[in-house]
Order: structure tokens, then sequence, then C-alpha cells
């Protein structure tokens, strides 16, 4: 990837969080804001309607909901980035991996207000504090970007080929929601359900965002190395899609 | 010895009915057959035909765009541009923001992009209103910054698809002054589809006339044109006739 493509990534990102703020009045703020009514409605479902007691349980769901929001709201728009561009790939000579690594990086930006809200909540307000381990954050935060990256570019590459795919993706990404630990914690369930679940680098991906912030724990290094092992290796196969059917998504009909 | 750029040898380009799951045979639609060909820097080539004969499928091949499914396809240049007036343009940004941005589509590096983004305004007339979102332009503005912006990317081979001259009567004739001028010099070489058969007598050094995907003849222009033009008179009698009665 030269330094170039680089720079049109990172710029094309700037250009679009810049733009997607002008769209509405409260503008940059519904960053904030679009969490924390989802935190809203998933408070309001598990506290009062469920009547789940747990303690802090507010911040352990938030933890889970801004990181899945980040995998899922990207996952979903990467799938339609090439095949929605199409227009523009007819035109200009373009990798089209631009759409799905810039989807990804703007939708980490989203991501990283909600964390700053909830570290601030944390650090401020919370009886726990923060711990040293929260130091940690920077390379969970790159593991998962990696990991929506590869993902992304996947989804992105398949979509033209297959439109329907996008449409299934849809409940894929519903039914995910449910095994990724969202809502509840993974090492409580049955040990078979757990030695599944672990396979999903999600359900890891969020443990450890809770163990740095909220339990002030080291993540294991095994599960980080499969985070990014499964990153890399989607990254590698969704770049090498999207390079080898670059010409024939400009040629479908 | 001149310098080759494209070389193209049996080429065609096939568009498919994609599935994933089973080829349709009989989906397929050979848009372009047989085109052999050398391309040299400098040179400045026309393509002409009658709509759907593959002229912006030919373009695309020469972009980078599209692939070949038939034939040696060789392509030595590294920066090609259509002139694609205002290709990616985001409505929410500034003209100067989506300079930046569509500079860097076309190719042109940062750096570059400081060096020329003066001149694009200037060029463009839009100086009181490059700060404003590009929603608020009309498409004559919008298309003279489409245009500002290809005409700084500077490509080693500039291919144009009907659009010499952009916008108002005046922006027309300066745009069209500009690319001819760009056209003249030595290295710049440009491949251009165009119904306006005295723009190709005038600019081009050599000129390919399609017909069905194939091409039927390539040479001098004033040759090509002549033949090209008695052709669509001989083959459109009906139209030829309508036209002497509506004169009557």
């Amino acid at each position: 990837m030269s330094f170039q493509f680089s720079e049109l990534v990172l710029f094309r990102s700037l250009a679009e969080l810049r733009s997607e703020s002008t769209h509405s009045y409260a503008g940059m703020l519904w960053w904030l804001i679009r969490p924390l009514l989802s935190l809203c409605v998933y408070g309001v479902f598990f506290m009062l309607i469920m009547g789940v007691k747990e303690d802090h349980f507010l911040l352990f769901l938030f933890t889970g909901v801004i990181s899945w929001e980040w995998f899922a709201s990207a996952t979903l728009r990467n799938a339609g980035s090439v095949a929605g561009n199409r227009p523009l790939l007819l035109l200009v000579k373009l990798n089209p991996a631009l759409f799905p690594l810039s989807i990804s990086i703007v939708t980490m930006v989203k991501f990283l207000l909600g964390l700053l809200l909830l570290i601030i909540v944390v650090a401020c307000f919370g009886s726990m504090g923060l711990s040293s381990t929260a130091l940690l954050l920077p390379i969970l935060i790159l593991g998962q970007l990696v990991l929506v990256c590869g993902v992304g570019m996947i989804a992105a590459s398949i979509t033209p080929l297959l439109p329907d795919f996008q449409l299934l993706l849809l409940t894929v990404i519903q039914l995910m929601m449910f095994l990724s630990g969202v809502f509840n914690r993974i090492d409580t369930l049955p040990p078979t359900l757990r030695t599944w679940l672990s396979l999903n680098p999600m359900a890891l991906q969020i443990a450890q965002y809770r163990q740095v912030i909220l339990y002030h724990e080291l993540p294991k290094i095994q599960d980080m190395i499969y985070i990014w092992g499964f990153g890399i290796v989607c990254c590698l196969i969704g770049y090498a899609l999207l390079t080898k059917f670059r010409t024939t998504y400009t040629k479908i009909w | 010895m001149k310098e080759i750029l494209y070389h193209l040898e049996n080429v065609g380009v096939c568009y498919r009915h994609f599935s994933i799951l089973r080829q349709h045979r009989d989906g397929e639609i050979w848009a372009l057959k047989d085109l052999s060909l050398d391309i040299f820097r400098g040179e400045t080539i026309g393509i002409i035909g009658r709509n759907g004969v593959g002229k912006t499928t030919t373009l695309r091949l020469f972009a980078n765009i599209i692939s070949h499914d038939a034939g040696v396809f060789e392509c030595y240049p590294k920066r090609i541009t259509m002139l694609s007036i205002g290709a990616g343009f985001d409505n929410y940004l500034t003209g100067r923001e989506n300079i930046g941005l569509n500079g860097r589509l076309l190719g042109l590096t940062k750096k570059r992009i400081g060096e020329v983004i003066e001149s694009i305004i200037q060029l463009s007339e839009l100086e009181e209103f490059i700060d404003l979102p590009v929603r608020t332009y009309s498409s004559g503005m919008r298309t003279r910054l489409g245009f500002a912006i290809a005409y700084y990317a500077d490509p080693e081979v500039l291919l144009l698809d009907e659009n010499l001259g952009v916008g108002d009567e005046a922006f027309q004739k300066k745009s069209t002054a500009l690319i001819k001028e760009k056209l003249a010099s030595v290295n710049q070489t440009a491949i251009i589809v165009s119904h306006s058969i005295p723009l190709i007598k005038e600019i081009c050094s050599r000129v390919i006339w399609l017909e069905n995907g194939r091409v039927q003849m390539v040479g001098i222009p004033d040759e090509i044109t002549r033949a090209y033009q008695e052709y669509v008179r001989s083959s459109c009698p009906k139209i030829a006739n309508t036209r002497v009665n509506l004169t009557k």
C-alpha cells in the first residue's frame, strides 16, 4: 500500500467525518448522542424490564454496546461500499479498498468519542476508578481496527458479486450481537458454549475492553494474538479479493 | 524511436450477467472484439462510431477501469486520467475541500494540490464561492470546478469522452482552448471519443472508427472521417430523406 494511497484513505475519512457533521443541526454531538441513546434502550430493557440488579451493569453494557456498534455499523456499511461507489469506479481508476478502509476509520472515530465518555465516567464518577491497565487500550483499539478493516474488505468484495450477501449479513450481524457478550459475560456460560464463543474475535475483544477498563485486569496474551491474527488474515484475504475483482466490479450488469 | 504506451492484440471485452452460482453463457455481450493497435507517446487518437459500438468501453479499457477478456493488452503509462467532471464530489463539503478530495482521487499528491489549488480556483472562476458547500453550486459551477481540477491532474494519458469544453458559452470556449493547447504539447498523449467530426479532424493525429465492437478502419483523420460520413449517409437514407423533406 503506497504512501499516496494511505494519504487518500486518511483524507477521505476526514472529509467524510466533516461532511457527516454538517448533515444535522447537532452535528458531531450525534456521535455521542447515538451510543447514549442505544445505552438508554438496552438499559431500560435489561434493568427495568428484565430486572438485572448487578453492580455497574450500565458501564458493563456501555462498554459492550460501543465496541459492538463500531464493528456492526462498519461491517454493514462496508458491505455496500464498493457496490455503492460503482459509478465512481467507472470514471476513475481506484483501489476499491479505499471505501471499506475509510469507513472503518470513520466509524472508529465515533467509537473513540463513546470510549472517551466511558473513561470519563469510570474515572470521575464510578467507585471503581481507572488503573494502569487502561494504558493497553491503544493496542486493543488498533486490534479492533485491523479486524474491522479485514472483515469489512471481505464483505465489500463479496456484495457486488452476490448482492444477496448484504441482506443475509444483516441477520448474521443480529445473531452475532447475542454471541459476542454485549449483554452478558462469556465466562459465566456453560464450558462447551464458551469454547465456541471464544472463537468469535468480537466476543474476546469486548471482554478485553471490560478487563482493562472495568476490572483492572491484564488481557490474556493469547486472546490478543488471536484477534490480531484473525484481523490480519481477513485483511490479506479482503485486500486480495478487492484487487482481483477490481476490474470485474465495473463490468457486472 | 517513438515510445510505445499501449500494445493491443486481438483484444476483446465482454460484459457478463454475473452470478456467483452459475455462469450465464447467454448473458454475455462482447462490447469489443479483435482490437489490435499500438499507441505511442504524444499521439492524439480519436475514436468515432455510432452509439453503442463500444467507444466508451474502449476508453474504460485504456483507463484501466475494466479488464480485457481476450487477446493481449499491455499498458505502460502509470498516470491515466479520464476527464470525468466532478466525479466523487461531496455535496456537503466546500469547493476547496472538494478540490483536495477530487484531486487525490485523480492521483494528485498533497504537495501538488497545495501548489495548484489557487490556479484551480482561478480557472474555475469560483473565487467568491470556493468556501461554500458544493450543494449550493449550480450545475455549471460544479462542472467548472470539476474541469479545473481535471485540467491540473496532469496525466500521461488524457482520456476525453465527448466533453472537450464545458459550462456556459464563454467557459466552453476557454476550456476548449485550454484542452487544445494541452494536446498540442509534444509529450501529451490523448484518446478522444467524439461525434464532432470537425474537432476530430482538427486535433487528432490518428482516428479509429468502431462498428459493432470491431475496428472498421484506422488511419489519418481526413480519410477515416470521410469514409465514416459516407457510411453513415448510406446506412441511414431514411434520416437523410426526412431532413431533405424538412428543408423543403
